[in-house]
């Protein structure tokens, strides 16, 4: 079996050199696109270097207190993720309450039946599966809860005359915003059916790319893979239709009445 | 007989208003653009957050669970909102000769399995009529219900309004910037300037 080659500073040097070239071009063709594009390569760049040295140490720890801790905190950067990624978010802690709920849910329970039932890790919290799984778990439902979250409040904002004509004509609440809730949950759930259907033909995934590189067998990274897709498709669309449920929930008060301004106004 | 009642009605800093609407006597409101005439129909209808006692009938607003209020109080909003493909799809449940008399009337019948977008804005302000009726209300709250019909469907439509309020024995409020329609169809009228509801 192949070893794993080491990369050594040099080489993300000449990567960095790719993303600086692409950043020139990006002035020179006043695509206004260089700032962001240096920010979110910076970023990327300290945060994972800090994630590679923070699970070093965790690693080595094996404490569950500290495990616990780093997916707390992985829930709440993702659950801000979720509130500010939404064009009209729900006011006050709705806004992250409805993400960040759902998600708690939806991810932990996912992980739990997979780390206990599925993979069988000793101990369950074993931070090597642990971590990377909440990551993968987090990343992709945070997308489908956050588009579901977006396209349910900005389809209620631009359609509240329908929404009212229906509730004048004796529709209840739920009824009254059925066929927008479906379309909330059908484009959160929509990237990652379309990722599964292309999956190994159009793109290799990630994380069996990672597997590959480091020397596992292409076999056992195939069957990963799958259980990850499936455990993503799982959680996406558990926490979407919960944070779909909750915020449907809040648009309306106890009379049934439409509450828009439960919304926030975009600033642009 | 039903009446219609309100006491103490209050909403974002309109009011208080108090007025009844008995079943033989319409009122129309008349007022400037944004004056709160909608504002008003819409307390009525509980589609927004209001203080105040509303009365139809025997039963109480507060006690009666939203959507059969709703239903019962026959709001028909000033734009007509359509979601399905055609007009029919609206009108399959009901098995109601007297629907059919007002389609009739309303000449919806031949257009009843248009697609929407073939629907001038008139066509679909007589469907939202019809559509209101169909669900047989108690009361009528009809926000400028003509307003895009040509002369010719304005007396179509008030007759089918006028009679549905004889048959079913309903109050009916409208609000109309038509002082010659207010008078045709209401007893009673109304001018809301200054957040002030007035007699003339």
């Amino acid at each position: 079996m192949m070893e794993l080659i080491t990369l050594r500073p040099g080489d993300l040097l000449v990567a960095a050199t790719l993303v600086l070239i692409l950043a020139g071009l990006s002035i020179t063709q006043r695509l206004d696109l260089a700032r962001n594009l240096l920010i979110s390569a910076s970023r990327a760049f300290i945060q994972l270097l800090l994630l590679g040295y923070v699970l070093h140490i965790v690693f080595a720890l094996r404490s569950p207190v500290w495990i616990l801790l780093i997916a707390v905190l992985m829930l709440l950067v993702a659950g801000r993720e979720v509130m500010v990624r939404q064009h009209r978010r729900l006011k006050g802690w709705w806004g992250f309450g409805t993400g960040a709920l759902s998600m708690f849910i939806s991810s932990f329970c996912v992980m739990l039946v997979t780390l206990t039932a599925i993979i069988n890790v000793q101990p369950w919290y074993h931070p090597q599966y642990l971590i990377p799984i909440m990551g993968m778990l987090l990343g992709n439902t945070m997308n489908g809860i956050a588009i579901s979250l977006d396209r349910l409040l900005e389809d209620a904002w631009t359609q509240r005359q329908l929404i009212e004509t229906r509730l004048a004509l004796g529709y209840n609440s739920s009824d009254a915003l059925s066929d927008l809730r479906r379309k909330a949950l059908r484009s959160g759930m929509i990237p990652i059916i379309n990722a599964m259907a292309v999956a190994g033909i159009v793109s290799l995934p990630g994380m069996m790319t990672g597997q590959i590189l480091s020397g596992s067998p292409p076999l056992e990274a195939a069957k990963y893979q799958i259980l990850i897709f499936f455990l993503i498709a799982a959680g996406t669309g558990f926490g979407a239709y919960g944070a779909v449920a909750l915020a449907a929930n809040r648009l309306f008060d106890e009379r049934q009445r439409l509450r828009l301004e439960r919304l926030h106004q975009p600033s642009s | 007989m039903t009446t219609l009642s309100v006491r103490n009605l209050e909403f974002l800093d309109y009011g208080p208003y108090s007025f009844s609407v008995s079943a033989d006597a319409g009122i129309s409101i008349r007022g400037e653009s944004g004056s709160g005439k909608t504002l008003l129909l819409r307390a009525l209808a509980d589609l927004d957050v209001h203080g105040g006692e509303i009365v139809l009938g025997k039963q109480r607003q507060e006690d009666m669970p939203p959507p059969h209020w709703r239903k019962n109080i026959g709001y028909l909003p000033a734009d007509a909102i359509f979601w399905h493909e055609t007009m029919a799809e609206y009108f399959q449940r009901y098995q109601d000769p007297y629907l059919q008399q007002v389609m009739d009337k309303l000449k919806l019948e031949p257009l009843m399995n248009l697609p929407l977008n073939k629907l001038s804005s008139g066509e679909k302000q007589r469907f939202a009529l019809l559509r209101l009726l169909a669900n047989q209300p108690q009361a009528l709250l009809l926000d400028e219900p003509t307003s895009h019909l040509d002369p010719d469907s304005v007396s179509l439509a008030e007759e089918t309004i006028m009679e549905y309020q004889r048959n079913h024995d309903c109050p009916l409020i409208l609000v109309s910037h038509n002082n010659d329609q207010c008078s045709r169809m209401t007893r009673l009228s109304f001018t809301l300037k200054d957040k002030r509801l007035q007699q003339p």
